[in-house]
Formats: structure tokens, sequence, C-alpha cells
């Protein structure tokens, strides 16, 4: 897909926002009065003798958390990821990790289903949405084949599509030196899977392509528009046993430029045309493995982000968790790093500009390791507590993870969290 | 403190304790069937087809025939079934499914009111696979796929 053409798209992809908005005016009132009710949650169509396997049938679902977080130090703001303008200090706060989403999956015949998802969570703008994060229509053409077409979550990492439902999670939130750069939640497009039996486990080979349909936050109030960013990639993930392993590429090419004016009072653009953002390209390549069995479940992860523009660095991280589950309780240990490169400006640049220069790319320089020890706590059916201290290491030059260092900000940080997580 | 409050605490005591051991304790059902309907066109399924079904891996044979699945309303028979194949605990399903649904990535088994409910289900649509108490494995009306135990 070339640039015109998406630029000749984009309208389509506005105007479908609409219906998508009605369905969901339509589904709340249902989800209201299932909470109310509290009626099972899974209502399906009655069963006829004639097929009702198949009949259509529509169930209504949600998931959500009310969590609380704090750090030791009022030098600079923790945010859950970079698409959030605004983190947490030393006083309790709810916004970073809470939020609800509703979901209505809807079986029309034995080999299609549609699925839509709201969210409400704390977004770039500082304001708690909602939004519609899936509306998509699922076909299997084969035991072997499937595909997606309409707004799905981000395939990137393999939880990335989950990192919001607390409750399938064993953390407070993902590991954010790997996954707080990742400001993508879902885009518009179609994906393709194919699953294929492999020895004694399964194969799947997924390609997706699409654009971006979000903003974020860039600093304070100012945000960057993502919208209408191509987006492609896939990824192998081969199950067996206890074992999951994944290799995923994905590459976007930004459609709007960073309002650099805004950002740091000057066009440094005009000065050094490299570090232009728009039309180029960032890629996110991450292995993972994860591994459960019994009460013992491990995951690990590591990625590379390379940016084509010279505005950002490349940055690598990786992670790894460990949890040893004893009946309800489940204790876990995490350990992630980020580390970003040097950075690489191969345009030349005047001398008097280099200090402007220096500044854009400091922003962008993330080396810091984080320890991680909390517990999950399955108290009820529905129901998950977590409690969570992030112990961070890092260079006092360590700025990008975070929102508004003040010049005192030494890169260490100690985060404390708790949450409930849930599913109705 | 007179003796028979301090027994008393103390028999509260063994009771909270045993509440908690049959809490721990595996569930009471030991073996639990895999089956179909013995009109059905499916004649077998391999313990990793079953498992990689029932997380939602897959949806159909491999010959491309859909399959749908029922699952027991939550209780003991339920638990074990899935422990049995798939070495998770309740919570640990319910978590795994969660991020299976959320995602869109899979819809969960269909769920049955009752054991009498997934029988009749069975029954009446053939191709439909379910779970019950081995108590049902000399059923003439049913075929069993997979012994769990």
């Amino acid at each position: 897909m070339d640039l015109a053409n998406t630029r000749q798209r984009r309208p389509v992809t506005r105007r479908g926002r609409t219906p998508a908005l009605r369905m969901l005016s339509a589904c709340l009132p249902a989800v209201l009065s299932m909470v109310l009710c509290s009626v099972p949650q899974t209502s399906q169509a009655e069963p006829s003798t004639a097929s009702p396997a198949y009949t259509p049938s529509i169930s209504l679902l949600g998931f959500g958390t009310l969590g609380f977080a704090r750090s030791d130090d009022d030098d600079a703001e923790f945010v859950r990821d970079l698409s959030q303008a605004y983190g947490v200090r030393t006083d309790w706060s709810p916004k970073i990790d809470s939020l609800l989403g509703v979901q209505a999956n809807m079986r029309l015949t034995p080999q299609t289903n549609a699925v839509v998802q709201a969210l409400s969570r704390y977004r770039y703008d500082g304001s708690y949405g909602p939004e519609i994060s899936w509306a998509f229509l699922r076909h299997e053409f084969s035991s072997q084949w499937a595909a997606r077409a309409g707004r799905m979550g981000t395939d990137f990492y393999m939880h990335a599509d989950s990192r919001l439902v607390g409750y399938a999670n064993l953390t407070v939130r993902p590991p954010q030196d790997f996954y707080g750069q990742l400001i993508f939640s879902y885009f518009d497009g179609v994906d393709v899977t194919g699953t294929f039996p492999l020895g004694n486990g399964l194969l799947e080979a997924k390609l997706f392509a699409g654009q971006a349909a979000e903003k974020t936050s860039m600093k304070d109030s100012l945000t960057w528009d993502l919208r209408g960013s191509d987006i492609r990639g896939g990824y192998l993930d081969y199950t067996v046993g206890p074992w999951q392993l994944r290799l995923g590429t994905t590459q976007v090419r930004f459609e709007h430029e960073i309002p650099i004016v805004e950002l740091v009072g000057a066009n440094a653009f005009a000065i050094a045309p490299e570090l232009k953002v728009k039309g180029r390209k960032t890629r996110y390549d991450a292995i993972g493995i994860a591994y459960e069995d019994g009460p013992l479940e491990i995951q690990a992860m590591a990625n590379r982000v390379v940016h084509d523009s010279e505005f950002y660095r490349d940055t690598r991280s990786a992670y790894v968790i460990g949890a040893y589950r004893i009946g309800s309780v489940t204790p876990y240990l995490g350990y992630s790093q980020i580390r970003s490169s040097a950075p690489d400006i191969r345009s030349p640049i005047p001398s008097g500009a280099r200090p402007l220069i220096d500044l854009i790319t400091s922003n962008f320089y993330a080396h810091q390791n984080t320890v991680a020890l909390g517990v999950r706590w399955d108290v009820a059916p529905r129901i998950a507590l977590k409690g969570q201290i992030d112990r961070i290491d890092g260079k006092p030059e360590s700025i990008f993870p975070y929102r508004g260092e003040t010049p005192d900000w030494d890169g260490d940080m100690t985060v404390f969290s708790v949450t409930m997580d849930f599913v109705f | 403190m007179p003796s028979s409050s301090r027994r008393s605490v103390l028999r509260t005591w063994i009771a909270r304790c045993a509440a908690l051991a049959a809490l721990l304790a595996p569930a009471v059902h030991a073996e639990v069937i895999l089956v179909t309907s013995a009109d059905s066109n499916v004649d077998t399924l391999s313990r990793e087809e079953a498992e990689q079904l029932y997380l939602g891996r897959r949806s159909s044979l491999a010959d491309g025939r859909p399959l749908l699945l029922l699952d027991l309303p939550p209780g003991p028979v339920r638990d074990q079934f899935y422990r049995l194949l798939t070495g998770k605990n309740p919570s640990q399903i319910r978590a795994y499914w969660s991020r299976m649904v959320f995602t869109g990535r899979a819809l969960p088994p269909r769920e049955s009111v009752s054991v009498e409910d997934a029988r009749r289900l069975l029954l009446e649509n053939p191709g439909t696979v379910g779970y019950l108490p081995d108590t049902f494995a000399s059923d003439p009306s049913l075929h069993i796929l997979l012994h769990l135990e």
C-alpha cells in the first residue's frame, strides 16, 4: 500500500467509527442490565432440536482493573506506557492502571464470529475515553486458515493484545521497560492466521496489515497523531506441551509529523531534516518464550526497536518473570531492563544547532534495570488481588520512560502498586 | 483461661485446618471421560488435539470439520477435567481463557447447565464433543474418545 492509497482510505476509516459507536450504545444498556441482574455472563440462545450447536448467539463479557500506584520519588512521574500524558508521583493514584472493558462476542455461523470491545482507560489526552478497541469479523476458511477484518489488537509482542486485561496476566502491569514504548493498542486492518500441526505441537503463523487508529502523548497535553500510520507485521508462534515460543516483527510507517515546534520550541527539522519522522519507518522485533506447567510459570522476552528517523534512539529491552503458585496465591519475581543506543545523527548539522539536536535526542535516552516483586491472590473465582513493588535503578539521564522529570531526577525509583483485577 | 474454652478454641482451629486441607486436596472425581455421541462421525481424538481444542488453539479437526465443544457448569468435574487435560487449576484456566476471549482469539466452549444437559446436547448434536464423569462410561449411546485419569 503506498502513501497515496493510504490517504484515500483514511476518510473511510473515520466514517467506519460511527456504526461502531452506535453498536456500543446499543450494547451498553444490555451490559448494564446484565451486571445489575447478575445473570450468568454467557447468555446464549436457547437450544433448538434442529441444530442448536449453530444457532447464532451473543455473549456479553467484561474485564477491569481498579488499581492504585505511587512511587517514592517526586522527581519524575511513572507511567504505565508512553501513551499516557501524566503519571504518578508520591501520592496514591488510580489513573495509570485502572480501566474497564466490555465486549460482545457474536457467533454468526459455525465459522464466523464478530467481536466488539469498548474500553475506558486513562488516555493520551488525560481523559478516560471510552473508545472502541476491537470491532472485527473473524472467519475460518478451513481448519488451518482464518482471517479477521476490522479493528483489532496489536500483536507486536507475545502478550501485547492482552496487556490491558489484568486478570489474564500475572503481574500488575506488563514490565514497563519492555512494553512502555508500545504506544499502539489497536489498528484498523486485516490479518490472516495459519495453524499447522507440527510434531506434538501447533505452529501458528500470522500476517497483519492496517493503519493505526490512535493518538499518543508527546509531553503534557501535546499529542502526536498516529492515525493512518501504516502497520504491517507477522509472527511465528509454536506451542508444544507447556512451552510457547514466539518470533515476531512489526513495522510502522508514520503518517503524521511530530509536532516539533510545540515540543522543543523550534523547527529542528528545518536544520536537520533527517530527524523528521513522517513517512519514516520504525521496526519492532521480538522473541518471547513462556513455560507454564502446574504451579510453575516462567516467561521471558527480548526486543529491539529500530528507527529509520534520527529523531528517536534505537532501544533494546528484555524481561524475565518467574512465578510459583501455592494454592490461590502466586508470588512472582521479575527482572527487566532497557538500553538506548547512542544517538545516530548521520546528517550534517550546523555547529550552532548542536545543542538543540542534543536536547532532542537526550529526551529518548533510556538506561535502567527493574526488579519487580509481587504476589497475585486469586481471592474469588473472577477476582484477583495483586500487590507489587518495582525497584528501578537507572542512570540520571534515563528520562525516556518517564514524564515530568525535574533537574534533581537521579534515575532511581521505587513504585508501589495494588490492584484488583476482575472479569465478568 | 478455663480448659473448656481452650478446648473449644483448639476445636475451632482444627476445623479451620480441616477446611483448608479440603480446599487444597485434589477434587473428588478421580476420572473424567471425553465423549461424543455414538452416532458421531468423530471416531478418534488424540490427547494433544483435545488439549488444543479445549485451550482454544484450534476449533476444528485436522480434516477441517468444525467441532462444537461443551463445558460443564463450574464445579469439581470441570475443574478435574482441565486439571487432567491441561495441568491448569481453575483460576489458571479462567485467566487463560480471559486472554483468549478478550483478544478475540477464540470463543470458549458452550456451557451446559448440568451433566444431564451435556449428555442431551451430545446426543442431539452428533459432532459435539464433551466431557462427563466416568460414571457415564457404560452409557451405550456415548462413544468414549479419551479416558482421563
